[in-house]
């Protein structure tokens, strides 16, 4: 084995977080540099995971570790679950990067915003590759301080106060995790985290065992069912699981590419990506069944969804409807967890891909509208597909992937949880999804025919033009027209080509293959 | 062939659409050629492909026949459709019609020829939405509550579809449509494809965004859902349904009376309208309600499935010539001079879906005749020849409707050839399909028999009979009860306004109101103004306390 393979989990951090700080120490005004070191750092990160996905689809293990605290040391590890959500995150950073520099071009403070849009990256995916609990939980706690300045970035009276909800809430959430993790870690201590769940591998006396799963005494549950809710409750936050998604809809008055960044890139994903890793590879997916939890968990999930999509219904401004409707979709992947099953364990780490993409794109498209046409609300998006087809056809990529229209990546993510439901015999969960995705459609079908079928106003609300690379993509500017449709296409191809090895769905299964393994 | 050629099925219309974004002005001539690829393989057909890079389980084929039959209606049907489209006058948003146009062609092929459950699915999704826009193309307050309610009923299709298809996958244990046939399901499972394919087809009382969506778009729209994409529906239900089951058998009367309402309402609705399109589209209800009963009687009776699959397949195509020539002609006798010979020619479609000699339409009535003469299901016979006589003066009404609605003596465009080829061939297709296609050939010359003859014209003499009966007393639909928007588009609209008033309780942490801020205010200054290590310092004191007690 070579010996280099303890460094990539390290460097693919340090690819977002050197350029980072690098960006601080930058003048306003050089631009080209702070895009140089910017571009650079995604396209290494991307490079990088690249060589990772390799390696680990092979069987190479990664792992960096530095002592830290007594029982629980710093470590960093590349495994397959770990890996789906950093590429996803590496991706989406490199389109959101292009992204942000085309929508803040002439703005204000912009080494500050781009250092901690760096700086969010390398928690998140610091998060992903974070190999125990304890590592785990320092990454969630950068990514909520690092989120923070951005979500204030634009300094009105609605960011402060959208940033203060914020700080309120994922706050709380660490704390409420921080004491769930030192419960855990008097229990068991931190050992690493190991597929099939390392509580499920412990007798009661807290020793391993390899022969037998599950022998948790009863003495032990009522601590266990303790921490497993103080986890839940920490990680919901940033899972916005009701009732404590209140902070996502208000944080929607940051930037796009900020929304982008909360809803499909780090945080929320953070949340549920703790949930699978907590399910999975602390607690088992045995020891929760055992203990009674996921039923719980399942209902809370559902309850979500549904709630999600009936507000996101009742909202008239755009992104706020966005926001619920990440409310509603991230609870899929909670749902898949729940179901506690192969199919739907599929089906949820498909999801977590999937909906990064499609509502990348979502919040992309709608940044496009906000920036050209200065059209922020539903009602004024009559006509907008005549004077922006392209912004228009990714936007209606996305969302008729949130209904799951087939062969959008949306549908394969339903398909799975449909099915993986029906195998652990939870038949009304069906239910739910039909009832979401009708929910889903009530909302998404009215903004696409408003955008392609109603007539457009005389005079749009402000209508600005850039020099444009070719004629058919001068509706807006091209670095915020290329990344929506670069990632509505990914949406497009994640469902029509689930069958690639490459894909989302194949690697998912990947996943469930080494977790469900016997 | 290769199996690659599938592809080139699929990927014809897309190719359209991208050429179309390029150059719109040539390519709309062309478009037709979308269609030749599937028409070719129809009649050659290449060896099945396995795409396993496209969704797990993807499979492409048509080795059997009712996959064949079915593909070269889609490409006919398609076919003329477009070349009659392309030579109409553009309207405004003619590239978007053509989009959506494209994309209900590629989503229609997929779902014919796909072999696996979830292809058929993403086939007949795609379909269903892209038609959409042909729905409401022309644009105006009727063509959107006509696509509203199309949408809203289209999607709940497609939600008991997606419920019934993972079922079925979790039944099953495969994606594999021939596995499906081979297992039998439970009710519930059936129920859901019953209902979510019956939505696609239209038979009462699934219906309800039949008419108004028929009547809302433009002719070569209602000529391709009614002849090709209804159609899909058909063959959704024969493929994803088992061969039999213990169940359905016993359902089979209640199938065969909703088949009967639905073909006797299709009629009785029909008759008070006066449009044109729409006294077609409630013809297709009572059509759809045929295609029922021959499904039911394959169910009834697993011994002969292969035959009731050819009657099906004969059926389909029957009606889908037939069908769709007419809503072509009612576009053309809207705008058009017609002359002597055209009106014989839109007469030969109309009389032969109400079983004309020697037609299609006597071929398969006769067939289903036959089908009946099982024992149990003799009672029915006689129904039969009363549903010809009402079809018989359904299609009499249509086409009377159609010559009122036509331009004055004197007015009117000459009809343009590339319009009247089209239609004429689907107009034909009725009369020459019995001599062209072998395995027709025979049932239509038994259906000759003096016997079968008499019975098959004596209903098409009675309705004459009828009809000019009411031409000479000037018989009139009561005024009040033609178009009526029915219950279908209030229940649409009533879904709109309950959407709309839906709402749940906020649950979330705002900021807090102005009690919250002044006790947060007050605490900050708590930490400012009084020094903090005391502050702290009393605090620990306390937590001790509080640890020592404990």
């Amino acid at each position: 084995m070579v010996s280099w393979t303890w460094l990539l989990p390290l460097a693919i951090i340090l690819s977002s977080l050197i350029p980072g700080l690098l960006i601080f120490s930058l003048k306003e005004r050089q631009e080209k540099l702070r895009t140089f070191l910017n571009l650079t750092g995604a396209l290494v990160k991307m490079a990088l995971v690249g060589v990772m996905l390799y390696g680990v689809s092979n069987g190479v293990e990664f792992r960096f570790s530095l002592p830290f605290l007594p029982g629980g040391g710093l470590l960093l590890k590349g495994d397959a679950l770990s890996l789906q959500f950093v590429s996803l995150s590496s991706v989406l950073w490199l389109a959101t990067t292009v992204y942000a520099i085309g929508y803040l071009e002439d703005s204000p403070l912009r080494s500050r915003f781009f250092g901690y849009f760096s700086l969010c990256v390398s928690a998140t995916v610091g998060l992903a590759l974070a190999g125990n609990l304890v590592t785990f939980l320092l990454f969630y706690e950068l990514l909520t301080l690092a989120t923070f300045p951005l979500v204030v970035h634009r300094g009105t009276k609605a960011a402060l106060r959208a940033g203060r909800v914020y700080l309120v809430y994922t706050l709380a959430g660490g704390a409420v995790l921080l004491m769930g993790v030192v419960l855990l870690h008097t229990e068991a201590g931190t050992p690493d985290f190991v597929p099939g769940g390392y509580l499920s591998g412990m007798d009661s006396e807290g020793n391993f065992s390899s022969t037998v799963i599950s022998g948790l005494a009863g003495e032990r549950d009522f601590t266990l069912t303790v921490a497993f809710v103080l986890l839940v409750a920490g990680l919901g936050v940033k899972a916005a699981l009701i009732p404590l998604h209140g902070w996502l809809p208000q944080a929607m008055v940051a930037p796009a590419p900020v929304s982008a960044l909360l809803h499909a890139v780090a945080v929320v994903k953070a949340g549920v990506f703790g949930l699978v890793r907590v399910v999975y590879d602390v607690y088992g997916i045995e020891s929760v069944r055992e203990l009674h939890l996921n039923q719980p968990l399942l209902w809370l999930a559902a309850a979500t969804i549904i709630y999600g999509s009936v507000r996101a219904l009742e909202q008239r401004e755009l992104k706020k409807r966005l926001a619920y409707s990440t409310v509603s979709q991230v609870s899929y992947i909670a749902l898949g967890v729940a179901l506690a099953g192969p199919l739907a364990a599929t089906g949820a780490l498909a999801h977590l891909v999937h909906q990064g993409l499609m509502k990348v794109t979502l919040f992309y498209c709608a940044g496009n509208f906000a920036e050209t046409l200065g059209v922020h609300r539903i009602e004024g998006m009559n006509g907008i597909g005549r004077r922006m087809p392209l912004t228009m056809a990714a936007f209606t990529l996305g969302a008729l992937g949130m209904i799951g229209v087939p062969p959008l990546a949306g549908f394969i993510s339903k398909w799975y949880l449909g099915l993986g439901a029906l195998e652990v015999g939870q038949d009304w969960v069906l239910l739910i999804l039909v009832a979401s995705a009708l929910l889903n459609a009530a909302y998404f079908l009215p903004l696409i025919y408003r955008g392609w079928f109603a007539a457009p106003p005389d005079e749009w609300p402000e209508d600005k033009r850039w020099p444009a690379l070719h004629p058919l993509l001068g509706e807006t500017h091209w670095m915020l027209l290329l990344p929506a449709l670069f990632t509505a296409v990914l949406s497009l191809l994640a469902g029509l080509l689930a069958g690639l090895d490459i894909s989302p769905l194949a690697w998912g299964q990947l996943i469930v293959e080494r977790e469900f393994a016997p | 062939m290769n199996g690659l050629w599938w592809l080139a099925v699929v990927m014809a219309p897309v190719l359209g659409a991208m050429c179309l974004w390029y150059r719109p002005r040539t390519t709309i001539p062309w478009l037709w050629v979308t269609c030749a690829p599937a028409l070719l393989a129809a009649f050659q057909p290449p060896a099945a492909l396995v795409p396993a890079w496209l969704w797990p389980g993807a499979e492409w084929g048509a080795t059997d026949d009712i996959r064949r039959i079915f593909l070269a209606l889609t490409g006919l049907v398609w076919g003329c459709a477009t070349v009659f489209a392309a030579a109409r006058r553009p309207a405004a948003g003619e590239a978007r019609f053509w989009l959506f146009w494209l994309l209900a062609l590629t989503g229609n092929l997929l779902a014919v020829i796909s072999r696996d459950g979830p292809g058929f699915y993403v086939g007949f999704s795609i379909m269903s939405l892209s038609a959409y826009g042909l729905v409401v193309h022309p644009g105006g307050r009727e063509q959107r509550r006509a696509g509203r309610i199309y949408l809203q009923m289209a999607l709940a299709g497609e939600m008991l579809l997606f419920a019934g298809l993972t079922l079925r996958i979790h039944e099953t244990g495969s994606v594999n449509l021939g596995d499906w046939q081979a297992h039998a399901l439970p009710p519930l499972t059936g129920a859901l494809l019953i209902a979510g394919f019956g939505i696609k087809m239209g038979f009462w009382p699934l219906h309800l965004w039949l008419p108004p969506a028929y009547r809302a778009a433009p002719a070569p729209g209602a000529a391709v859902l009614s002849g090709s994409m209804m159609k899909v529906g058909v063959l959704g239900l024969w493929l994803f349904m088992p061969e039999a089951g213990p169940w359905l058998r016993d359902w089979t009367p209640w199938l065969l009376a909703l088949g009967a309402v639905s073909a006797f309402y299709g009629v009785m609705a029909g008759l008070l309208q006066r449009d044109a399109q729409t006294v077609l589209a409630y013809s297709s209800v009572s059509q759809a309600g045929y295609l029922l009963v021959i499904q039911a009687l394959a169910w009834h009776q697993p011994a002969v499935r292969e035959s009731w699959g050819l009657l099906l397949a004969f059926f389909a195509v029957h009606h889908a010539t037939a069908k769709s020539a007419l809503f072509l002609g009612a576009g053309l006798a809207g705008n058009v001079r017609l002359g002597r010979w055209h009106w014989l020619l839109m007469a030969l479609p109309a009389l032969a879906l109400a079983g004309l000699p020697p037609t299609t339409g006597m071929v398969v009535k006769n067939l289903i005749k036959k089908g009946l003469a099982d024992d149990t299901l003799e009672a029915w016979i006689p129904l039969l020849s009363l549903g010809s006589l009402a079809t018989g003066l359904l299609v009499l009404h249509a086409l009377w409707r159609m010559y009122r609605a036509g331009p004055a003596p004197g007015e009117g465009d000459k009809a343009h050839p590339l319009r009247v080829y089209p239609w004429a061939v689907l107009s034909l297709a009725p009369l020459v399909l019995p001599w062209l296609w072998p395995a027709m050939n025979e049932p239509w010359r038994k259906a000759l028999a003096p016997d079968a003859l008499w019975s098959a014209i004596w209903p098409l003499l009675v309705a004459g009979g009828i009809a000019a009966l009411a031409m000479v007393r000037g018989w009139r639909p009561p005024g009040r009860l033609a178009y009526r928007l029915g219950p279908g588009l209030s229940l649409s609209s009533g879904i709109i306004g309950v959407l709309n008033r839906l709402s749940l309780p906020a649950l979330e942490y705002a900021g807090g109101g102005r009690w919250w801020r002044q006790w947060e205010r007050r605490w900050n200054r708590l930490w400012r103004e009084t020094n903090p290590i005391t502050l702290s310092g009393w605090l620990l004191f306390l937590l001790l306390l509080l640890g020592w007690l404990w």
